[in-house]
Parts: C-alpha cells; sequence; structure tokens
C-alpha cells in the first residue's frame, strides 16, 4: 500500500514552490512529541480504513472502474498497492485546506488542520482525493478527485452534512470487522 | 480519447490568456459584483451562465451591485497570469465572492472561492459554454476581495 512518511523509510522532506509564493510542505510524520505521535497514529487509522475497505468490501468494482478512467488508466488498487507512492505531512493550518498532491504524482500530503480537525474518516477520503490526482486528475474546476472519494465508499465534502454520511459509513465498517 | 468525468471540465488552456477574454475585460464598461451561495461543484458546472440569479453557477444572495466604472486594478489583477498557480489541493470553500464583466454584447462570470483562493472563470466560446479554474496567490486573491467588499459596501451607503 501507499508509504506513509516516517523517518524510517528515508524518505526525505519536500516543498513544490507555485509563482507567486505558494509553497506546500511534503515533509516526515514525526512522533518525538504527544501531538506528532497523535498526528502519526490518526494518519495510520486513515491508512487502515482504506486497507479495510480494500479486504472487506468489495467496492474497488466501482473504484477501480472509476480509477481507469482517469488519465492514467490504472485501478485504484493498482495505486493503492504502489508503495512507491507517499502519504506526507503538511504542516498547513489553513482551515478547510485538507491536502494536496505533488507534481510529481508520488507524494501527496495531509495537513496539520486536516489532521487536527478532522476524524479518521474524512482523512482517509482526503487520501483517496489525493490518490484520484495520483491517477491523473485534473486541478481546476474539476470535480472528478473528489468524485473519486465519492465513488470509493466517502461521500465528497463541501459541507458539514457530509459528515454524517461519513461516519455512518464508519459505523458500517465497524459491523463488519 | 475515454476520459471518464477527467476531462469533462477541463478548459485547454487558462481563462485569462484566451484572445476574447482579455478583450472583453478590458472593454467591460459594465461590472456586477455580489457575494454568492457555495453550492457544489457540479451544480455550479451545470447552470453556469444559465440565469443572472448566479455567477458561474453559484446563486447570487442579497444585493447584486451594478457599476459604470468597473475598477482597472480589478482588471490587472484578473489578467495577470502571476495571478495563478495550478496546485493540486482539497480544499472546502464556505464563502464566494463574484463579479460578471460586460462589454458589449460580451460578458463574464468569475468567482473567488474562500479560503481556498479558489478562482472560477465562466464563459461562451464559439457558443459553447467553458468553465476554467485555478488557485489564485494568496495577496492577489486578498486585493480581488477587497476590492469587491468596497463595491459592496459603497452601494450600502448609497
Amino acid at each position: 500500500m501507499a508509504t506513509i512518511n516516517t523517518p524510517a523509510t528515508g524518505h526525505a522532506n519536500k516543498t513544490e514552490t507555485y509563482s507567486g509564493g505558494l509553497v506546500i510542505q511534503y515533509n516526515v510524520f514525526l512522533s518525538g512529541n504527544t501531538k506528532e505521535s497523535t498526528r502519526l497514529a490518526k494518519i495510520n487509522q486513515a491508512v487502515a480504513v482504506i486497507d479495510q475497505l480494500d479486504k472487506k468490501i468489495n467496492l474497488y468494482g466501482a473504484c477501480n472502474t472509476y480509477f481507469r478512467s482517469l488519465p492514467k488508466s490504472k485501478s485504484f488498487s493498482d495505486f493503492w498497492r504502489d508503495n512507491t507512492i507517499f502519504v506526507n505531512y503538511s504542516p498547513d493550518t489553513t482551515p478547510q485546506f485538507y491536502g494536496a498532491t505533488h507534481s510529481n504524482h508520488k507524494d501527496m500530503c495531509i495537513t496539520a488542520w486536516c489532521i487536527d480537525s478532522q476524524n479518521k474518516w474524512m482523512i482517509a477520503a482526503t487520501i483517496v482525493h489525493e490518490l484520484a490526482h495520483v491517477a491523473g486528475a485534473p486541478g481546476g474546476t474539476s470535480h472528478a478527485a473528489e468524485k473519486a472519494t465519492n465513488v470509493c465508499g466517502f461521500k465528497p465534502q463541501y459541507n458539514p452534512n457530509i459528515i454524517g454520511s461519513l461516519d455512518q459509513l464508519g459505523k458500517y465498517l465497524e459491523k463488519l470487522a | 480519447m475515454l476520459c471518464g468525468t477527467a476531462c469533462a471540465d477541463k478548459a485547454p488552456e487558462p481563462a485569462w490568456s484566451i484572445e476574447n477574454n482579455i478583450t472583453t475585460i478590458h472593454a467591460a464598461t459594465k461590472i456586477v459584483v455580489a457575494k454568492l451561495k457555495p453550492v457544489s461543484a457540479e451544480n455550479a458546472h451545470s447552470t453556469s451562465l444559465k440565469s443572472l440569479d448566479r455567477m458561474a453557477g453559484y446563486p447570487v444572495t442579497g444585493n447584486a451591485v451594478t457599476s459604470d466604472k468597473p475598477s482597472a486594478q480589478l482588471k490587472k489583477l484578473l489578467l495577470d497570469e502571476r495571478a495563478y498557480n495550478n496546485a493540486l489541493i482539497r480544499c472546502a470553500n464556505t464563502e464566494f465572492y463574484g463579479m460578471r464583466f460586460l462589454a458589449d454584447n460580451q460578458f463574464i462570470e468569475i468567482a473567488v472561492g474562500l479560503p481556498c483562493n479558489q478562482i472560477i472563470w465562466a464563459y461562451q466560446r464559439e457558443s459553447q459554454i467553458e468553465r476554467w479554474g485555478g488557485i489564485l496567490n494568496k495577496e492577489i486573491a486578498d486585493e480581488i476581495i477587497s476590492i469587491l467588499k468596497q463595491s459592496l459596501k459603497e452601494s450600502l451607503k448609497k
């Protein structure tokens, strides 16, 4: 599966700078203090959610089909099981900013705001969203990346109402576990 | 080419670089400014340029303010390529501000979403409705929003 960037992986910190000065960081998840350890634990939980989906539910018929429709024409499993794709940490605390994907299409980041303020289901949904960008889903006005979260078991999240459906999915998964 | 939804609304080139759009912005003799309501991306996409109650597909809330003097600084900011980047981010806008530039028979609608600094252009091109989006650099987004808020504020004084 995709690799969480911890010191053990040897995958260094990265930054990507865009025109006009926007900088997005793709950093190692540290665990030197309680806050960092909590963040790492939540990322591990979110990754476990996606793994659980992979193993317990045959959602990936639709999910794999959808990912194959994206520009790189490969299934969700092809990407999710690729351990050269890294889930990194971004220290950004801007509200509503969940994550980003590097232009190398190998690194994604989940922001401190997302990890600190959202539950594991929302973090997992964000990883799926970013994985769709890895699969070639464009940015701009395109809804393709966010749609992947819906097709793969997570409702698109643009307002608080959607959190309810993610919670429901969580309960469903708990029953299956 | 098999695109699925991936290329459904992918504009081939940046909206701010399309000659017709540049001409419309430069020649605009009227601008309508409004605060907009966030709706789903698909809803905004399907309703773009279909009604004057929306801008770039987002419903107008409150009063839309019309001015016969579009800000030259606003035009300049919108047509500056350094204003835009193509970062792939997941971010949820909680509010939008919109503007409609009118020049003769042409018009363009632009929405700016906050706090993501996302910008969406909606315009007609060879009888097709096109949408293009990007991320605005923060300083420029702040300046654009400040100009729009000022327009809305001034209208309240009148």
